[in-house]
């Protein structure tokens, strides 16, 4: 309609990088929440191994880190942002495997699989752990909008397994308790497939994640004791942020429309 | 396992424990497997003073609601921790070993059942043979019978009701009747929050006892206590 000529882009110019300083607070924000989480997570694991440690200090890193480079973006801190987050990546492909063999080592092993997926160490946790030190990893790279669909869909999976045998483990008492697992199914379809349904699926994660957030919330404070018995009902409740950590997987989807329209 | 013809009794409708068996390790199978192929042979008691234990047992706990192939042995139970000679550790001063307690308890109920009816105790009806076991739950027989002079009934009625108890509750046919799980090793226990039963259990269907016509078992008393000096 305008007659005014737009603007060419010059096509010989690298693609501006993609919201650097956003993508490192993201990350750092997120990895800090996961931190406390895998804290109590694993306090209540009493530290059996030493490594279970790594996770709880490399996530104050990758959260300071990723802080520090959204704030003044000097090379000295995007590097420690991008050290900090591949070391976590490494060691949640370790934890993975620890979690794997915790459930093995479980009396009954994996021929109990069922009771001992769901009492033992969340096998997909420490995966999921991965997704704020992924973006930390990438925050300067455009390779970051061309996997995010694709983790955005694994992250799904991943996140919408846990809530299965989770909300499994409490005979789906309520029937929102379905809702993670359709809502992750959605997301999962069209990160990998029907990607026009992709802000659509993200919002409806982010929603979801957050109606549970209050659901687990009341249920920590209907436990026994309620605010009276506050760290230890957060500890043996309903985990706190895990519904979070399931609007984190909408987030990522949310962004990558976000990058994708940028792009 | 005969699953179709087996009738469950209790609140939970076709719940049966031994369908479990695969989730146990080898020790509990041994040892559940045991219970359920448990020698109904009387080697303690003879064959004169059996059908007397017998029916004291019967009215103690009765299992008219099974069928007879699915009554618990609770007799042949005491009947082989009496024979084999184990004990829960510890004895009053008061009491003789175990094995004499049950030969003279067994003799002094029949003293008691010709006291207050004038017949043997197993020629009793229900409603009588109750009314003579209610004397020892009270701890007041009555003084025509002799043995409890120096038996005392409120240890022998313990002495037996721990017995008929606990070795009912330690069979899987009363499992089934209770909804219980047997032994939960290895696999343990998942829903540990709001009463939620397990994948493998059944949904508890509850209905109205209603005590047997014939039968004290709807009354309650409180359990009666012989006065002992300091020193007893």
């Amino acid at each position: 309609m305008s007659a005014l000529p737009t603007p060419a882009i010059p096509q010989s110019q690298p693609a501006p990088p993609l919201y650097p300083r956003g993508l490192a607070l993201v990350a750092g924000m997120a990895s800090g929440m996961s931190g406390f989480e895998v804290a109590y997570e694993h306090y209540r694991g009493s530290y059996s191994n030493k490594i279970m440690w790594a996770p709880v200090i490399l996530s104050q890193l990758v959260g300071g880190a990723g802080v520090a480079a959204a704030i003044r973006p000097t090379p000295v801190f995007k590097a420690a942002l991008q050290v900090s987050s591949a070391t976590t990546l490494a060691f949640c492909a370790t934890g993975f495997v620890f979690h794997l063999r915790g459930i093995s080592r479980k009396p009954g092993g994996w021929s109990l699989m069922i009771p001992n997926v769901a009492m033992g160490p969340p096998p997909f946790a420490p995966l999921l752990f991965g997704m704020a030190a992924y973006i930390g990893l990438l925050a300067d790279s455009p390779r970051l909008a061309r996997h995010l669909p694709v983790i955005t869909g694994c992250c799904a999976l991943a996140s919408g397994t846990e809530a299965l045998y989770s909300h499994y483990k409490n005979n789906f008492r309520y029937l929102a308790q379905w809702s993670p697992i359709v809502s992750a199914l959605f997301l999962a379809a069209a990160a990998f497939k029907y990607r026009r349904l992709l802000p659509a699926a993200s919002a409806t994660a982010i929603g979801v994640g957050h109606v549970g957030l209050f659901y687990h919330a009341r249920g920590v404070l209907r436990r026994p004791g309620g605010r009276k018995n506050l760290l230890y009902n957060i500890m043996y409740g309903p985990p706190i942020l895990a519904p979070l950590l399931f609007a984190s997987c909408g987030f990522l989807g949310a962004l990558s429309c976000l990058l994708r329209r940028r792009a | 396992m005969k699953a179709a013809a087996h009738k469950t009794i209790g609140y939970y409708p076709g719940y049966r424990t031994i369908n479990q068996i695969g989730y146990w390790d080898e020790a509990t199978r041994k040892v559940v497997l045991e219970r359920l192929g448990q020698s109904t042979v009387l080697r303690f008691f003879t064959a004169a003073e059996a059908p007397l234990a017998q029916a004291v047992v019967d009215r103690v706990l009765p299992q008219e609601d099974r069928p007879p192939e699915q009554r618990i042995p609770v007799l042949a139970g005491i009947d082989e921790r009496l024979y084999s000679g184990r004990i829960d550790g510890f004895r009053y001063e008061d009491m003789p070993p175990d094995g004499d307690a049950y030969r003279q308890g067994l003799a002094g109920i029949d003293e008691i059942a010709h006291a207050l009816f004038g017949r043997e105790f197993v020629r009793l009806t229900h409603l009588q043979q109750d009314s003579v076991l209610l004397t020892l739950h009270d701890a007041k027989p009555p003084a025509a019978a002799p043995t409890w002079h120096h038996l005392p009934a409120d240890r022998f009625w313990r002495l037996l009701i721990d017995d008929v108890v606990g070795i009912y509750y330690a069979h899987p046919y009363a499992w089934d009747e209770i909804g219980y799980g047997g032994p939960a090793y290895p696999r343990g226990y998942m829903r540990l929050d709001h009463g939620e039963p397990e994948p493998w259990e059944v949904e508890e269907r509850r209905y109205e006892f209603e005590a047997p016509a014939d039968s004290l078992s709807g009354a309650f008393t409180p359990l009666g206590k012989l006065r002992r000096g300091a020193k007893s």
